[in-house]
């Protein structure tokens, strides 16, 4: 499958690839990419004494015992310090069509500046809204950061042609701001649920 | 000891005491405050503050004995306390994440284009305030603030007031029920208290209101009750025919001005907003259920809507101005039919207690509706969102809306190629995926139960402000 080259990039953009908005498309569609920006609204994590995080078994009324949301204005500063993690999201919308994927990458400038800004890096084919960006500052100086400038980027392939069968995957969220994912019922937790119970290891108590 | 406390002496202590605690906390809160609307409406309350302890020091000095001081002591103090108690709440309450801020950046913004248009006197900063109270509201803190120094005393406190008054800083305060905080289409409503601010710079209410004589008959039918009511109280405090005709009048013109003053920023409203804000007065009276409910504030929503319906009859559905959305077209034109219906079968005329005042100030107002349509009419000329524009933009918006996608700029394409779209278009988008789009929207993202259309109407409501957030950053750096 091939990356979408810039004049291709550009095509699909006049078609059903939507990004946007792309403020200055001349600077940020560019070989074989497309620039995103950071957006607006944050989540940072707070210290709690009420429960731990669990990956695994995320749910809403869990995740906002550690949340803190926060709104900045387009062009506002912001610091991020060595060691914090912020949840952000990126201010273009993206919806991608079936036969198309993508992947969000760090810009070299902000990686060598020791700034990560996603982990969970694949957009499947036919995905709407806005990416979550996990920013992490792992140097050892704070970093300063503006909402709206360019942070990340999106190198887009092309994919099989995904078939979805409408209303048989249960809601569909399209997200506009970070988020955490809410986690559904996974049959593997049962499974290593037996694990633990076969090994005389004890659940604590879910909060 | 109760003569201690209650010397001179103790209340001047107490005032030096009450002012440094408010100065200290206005300064705490605001190094928290997080962008430059609220930071300056603090600064500007310490200042105050500053300025009216002065003021206060001069006037103990000036003061002829004891109990003057003591007067002017627990003046202040009740000043301070109004400062506490109406400006730290929304300083406290002031998280950006959990107010409306897409909505009100786009706002302010929109405040500025109109006062640059319509050439407001005075500089303003828009906040945004949540309340429990199910409704929406405006107030000028330079209203509140020279209320409240308008009850000091002293020969010294008219000179404050005059530079008070000067001051070209006006914070406009917009409150919105804090339940519906994420409801953006009702926020089409904040419109018609921008439609105050333009009546209160314009003067459009208050040139018509001259222009008005109060209905006869109405205030015969008014003053005979009263007057009746009048002759069971006992004599020494009974009015005399006189002074129960201008007592009944004053309370006459009084509700009629601020009946007016609803009516125009309404019809202000409709030509900033079109079929939006119709909508959402429409909602809103369905919600708080005041479709035939009278207050000395405000006409029933039921006559208000008629008004502005025919306003919108006029600007969207009459001779050239054709609306081309047809189910838009026939809702608007069915909800005009009721409303005319109802008001020829006198359903909208006040009833229930002060019906007769009421009836005054409707009887007054209602035949001179096209007085005042042509008023408003006139003064916000040029910058009405016309069924042009709504043709142009609105359909394009809400076919995207139906796709999941927030409706922030026009397709590549087209008339509007790659223009950004206004808060108005979107708005109104929005109103028509709400009425006709929603099935598509549901489908789209599965909410087949209840609970996944709930969800599913806070996922609408996030992409509509996304729209508004991306259309006005897009449309700045356009202009840049």
């Amino acid at each position: 499958m091939s990356i979408l080259t810039e004049k291709v990039l550009r095509e699909r953009l006049a078609g059903n690839l939507v990004i946007r908005p792309i403020l200055d498309p001349e600077r940020q569609v560019k070989k074989g990419s497309v620039n995103l920006r950071l957006g607006t609204k944050f989540i940072t994590t707070k210290r709690t004494e009420q429960g731990v995080l669990r990956p695994s078994k995320l749910s809403a009324s869990v995740i906002r015992k550690f949340q803190t949301k926060l709104y900045y204005r387009f062009g506002q500063k912001l610091l991020l310090h060595p060691g914090q993690l912020i949840l952000s999201s990126t201010f273009e919308f993206i919806g991608l069509p079936k036969d198309l994927a993508a992947y969000v990458l760090s810009r070299s400038r902000y990686g060598r500046a020791g700034l990560l800004v996603a982990t969970a890096t694949y957009v499947h084919p036919n995905w709407k809204g806005t990416l979550t960006l996990e920013l992490l500052n792992y140097g050892a100086a704070p970093i300063e950061l503006q909402c709206g400038e360019q942070i990340a980027q999106l190198v887009i392939h092309e994919a099989t042609p995904l078939e979805v069968e409408q209303g048989k995957r249960g809601f569909k969220h399209i997200p506009t701001e970070p988020e955490f994912v809410e986690m559904k019922e996974d049959k593997d937790w049962n499974s290593l649920k037996f694990f633990r119970k076969l090994a005389g290891l004890k659940d604590e108590k879910d909060e | 000891m109760v003569q201690v406390l209650q010397s001179a002496n103790y209340y001047r202590e107490k005032v030096h005491e009450q002012t440094h605690n408010l100065k200290l906390l206005l300064t705490e809160l605001r190094n928290e405050l997080p962008s430059s609307g609220p930071l300056k409406f603090a600064a500007a309350n310490i200042e105050l503050i500053e300025i009216v302890s002065k003021f206060f020091i001069k006037e103990i000095q000036l003061s002829a004995n004891d109990e003057d001081r003591i007067k002017c002591c627990k003046k202040y103090l009740k000043f301070l306390q109004d400062i506490t108690e109406n400006v730290i709440p929304f300083l406290e309450g002031i998280n950006e994440a959990f107010i409306p801020s897409e909505f009100l950046l786009t706002l302010a913004h929109q405040t500025k284009e109109l006062a640059k248009k319509l050439r407001f006197s005075e500089e303003f900063y828009l906040c945004l305030c949540p309340r429990w109270d199910f409704n929406y509201g405006i107030y000028a803190y330079k209203d509140f603030i020279l209320s409240s120094l308008d009850d000091l005393p002293g020969p010294l406190f008219p000179e404050l007031l005059k530079d008070f008054q000067r001051s070209p800083q006006m914070f406009v305060f917009i409150n919105y029920p804090r339940t519906e905080s994420r409801n953006i289409l009702l926020h089409s409503i904040m419109i018609h208290e921008l439609g105050h601010l333009v009546d209160f710079q314009t003067g459009i209410s208050k040139t018509v209101f001259d222009d008005l004589r109060i209905d006869r008959n109405s205030f015969n039918t008014l003053f005979k009750k009263e007057r009746k009511r009048e002759k069971t109280k006992p004599e020494d405090v009974r009015m005399n025919e006189a002074e129960l005709v201008q007592k009944l009048f004053d309370d006459c013109l009084k509700i009629t001005e601020k009946w007016l003053k609803e009516f125009v920023s309404d019809l202000v409203a409709i030509h900033l907003l079109g079929p939006a804000y119709f909508f959402a007065l429409y909602e809103m009276s369905i919600l708080t259920d005041d479709m035939h409910k009278y207050s000395e504030g405000h006409p029933s929503s039921g006559i208000r809507l008629r008004v502005i319906s025919e306003e919108l009859h006029r600007m969207y559905l009459k001779n050239n101005n054709k609306l081309k959305h047809e189910g838009t077209r026939k809702l608007i034109s069915k909800i005009h039919q009721d409303l005319k219906e109802s008001e020829k079968k006198k359903e909208f005329e006040p009833t229930g207690e002060a019906a007769d005042y009421f009836k005054v100030a409707y009887l007054t107002i209602l035949p001179n509706r096209l007085l005042l349509q042509k008023s408003v009419r006139q003064k916000i000329k040029g910058f009405s969102y016309d069924v042009k524009r709504f043709n142009n933009e609105v359909e394009l918006l809400f076919k995207d809306l139906k796709k999941g996608v927030p409706p922030c700029k026009f397709p590549s394409d087209g008339a509007n190629k790659n223009k950004a779209a206004s808060f108005t278009s979107i708005l109104n988008a929005g109103w028509l995926a709400y009425f006709f789009g929603m099935d598509d929207f549901y489908s789209l993202v599965s909410a087949t139960n209840d609970s996944d259309k709930l969800r599913a109407l806070d996922n609408f409501n996030q992409l509509l402000f996304k729209a508004v957030e991306s259309g006005h950053i897009l449309q700045e750096w356009l202009k840049e």
